[in-house]
């Protein structure tokens, strides 16, 4: 494919696709074509994207999917418009191509945390797809697991999401419905590890009351601890951690908690 | 709520959980125990001898043995429940350990033990324990989980005597007196 840096992008994607994936050397020719300018402009994502929804799932090369998140994440933040940041415009592109075959594919959803995880902000809704999708591939097998776990710590503390590298209310909401949906199963160790730290984080050190679990916060806990009608052995050690943690005196409803299970 | 005479009813609304805690310095060995009855008939008591399990059947635990040998200072047992989905009644009771044994009253009114009952909702109710004069068994308060809407905190204070403690139906004959 000698053409490869010339040929218009339309006959390189029937090259490309001839044989239904895309092996390690055509990577490689990908890769030289995209950063030919040192720009992955539009018609280069949406060929991107033609690409992986003609070979999802399919036995392709480890590099694609590494090249697919690379360039894409390129386009969006490395833009002169909003660089660094994925604003609602491309965030709205961005979810449209993704949508676009009906499925998140474990290319997209790589793409999608490494936005987040890169961005230094993006746009709100961008970041509830994000939670979603990642619960929807969390909860495929109803456990946890040590990559889901990277994968949930990245979208959680990376700095495009909700609350920056700290984490608000929508991603503490997302720890509490994947721990109950996951209860009682032979989830790897570093989810309660994940699930302790996280929401500890949320109500100890956001700005309102640092250090402290106030009467909101305490509301909240109560809230989601009893949700399901049982309080598991993740949540005994949350309450265990935040016994220590938390200065000053404690909100009644957190002070039963501290009793029952600190 | 305040627990204060024997025969008194006291609705306090529906909960999902409860803690109750006696505490007391003066040297006397008082005892906090639960007796159960689950939905499908069965009887079982939670006390030193038995301290339950907070995370299996029958989602109650006390928390040790305080007071062993009529000893002083901070005395504090806990009675943690954390399910009563199995649970028809559970009726909360303390004993005087040593006065148990010999037949005698209680020293309830001569300590200075302090009993609390807090709900999950972060509520304290605030129990008056005593048994009368001639008591040494005590049945401080009772769940009653035989309503679909809930469980319900009602306080059935009233007392018995024993001399000795060797059985479970000892217990439900005061329950049920």
């Amino acid at each position: 494919m000698s053409h490869h840096l010339t040929a218009p992008l339309a006959e390189l994607k029937t090259e490309l696709l001839a044989d239904g994936i895309i092996d390690a050397d055509e990577v490689a020719l990908l890769r030289e074509r995209l950063y030919d300018d040192g720009i992955i402009d539009r018609e280069e994502a949406d060929f991107l994207f033609e690409i992986n929804d003609a070979v999802t799932g399919k036995p392709n090369d480890a590099g694609w999917a590494a090249l697919f998140v690379e360039a894409l994440t390129d386009h969006v933040l490395a833009d002169e418009v909003s660089p660094g940041v994925l604003d609602a415009d491309e965030a709205g592109w961005l979810l449209a191509k993704i949508e676009g075959d009906g499925q998140v594919d474990d290319a997209e959803l790589a793409l999608l945390i490494n936005i987040t995880a890169k961005a230094s902000d993006c746009d709100a809704g961008f970041n509830a797809f994000v939670l979603a999708a990642l619960k929807a591939k969390v909860l495929e097998d109803g456990v946890v697991d040590d990559e889901e776990v990277e994968m949930i710590e990245a979208v959680i503390y990376g700095t495009g999401g909700g609350a920056g590298a700290g984490v608000d209310r929508a991603e503490a909401d997302f720890l509490f419905e994947i721990n109950d949906a996951v209860s009682g199963e032979a989830n790897c160790a570093g989810w309660q590890a994940l699930f302790v730290e996280a929401i500890a984080a949320h109500v100890l050190e956001d700005d309102v009351s640092p250090g402290v679990i106030d009467d909101d916060e305490a509301e909240y806990l109560h809230g989601q601890l009893y949700a399901d009608g049982q309080i598991d052995a993740v949540e005994q050690a949350l309450i265990k951690h935040l016994k220590g943690a938390a200065k000053g005196a404690v909100p009644a409803k957190m002070q039963f908690l501290f009793g029952m299970y600190a | 709520m305040e627990l204060k005479q024997k025969g008194a009813s006291a609705n306090v609304g529906s909960f999902k959980q409860l803690l109750v805690s006696m505490k007391w310095t003066t040297a006397a060995d008082f005892d906090l125990a639960a007796v159960y009855e689950t939905k499908d008939g069965r009887k079982g008591l939670v006390y030193f001898g038995d301290l339950g399990d907070l995370n299996g059947f029958p989602y109650m635990q006390l928390s040790g043995d305080e007071g062993v040998g009529d000893a002083g200072g901070d005395n504090e047992e806990q009675m943690r429940i954390a399910s009563l989905d199995e649970m028809k009644y559970v009726w909360i009771l303390c004993w005087d350990y040593g006065k148990v044994q010999d037949g005698a009253p209680a020293r309830f009114s001569d300590s200075d033990v302090k009993l609390n009952v807090m709900d999950d909702r972060g509520t304290n109710h605030d129990v008056v324990l005593d048994s009368g004069q001639m008591g040494n068994v005590a049945l401080i308060a009772t769940i009653d989980n035989s309503s679909p809407i809930g469980g319900q905190l009602v306080n059935t204070s009233k007392a018995g005597t024993l001399k000795g403690l060797s059985n479970l139906n000892q217990l439900v004959g005061i329950i049920e007196s």
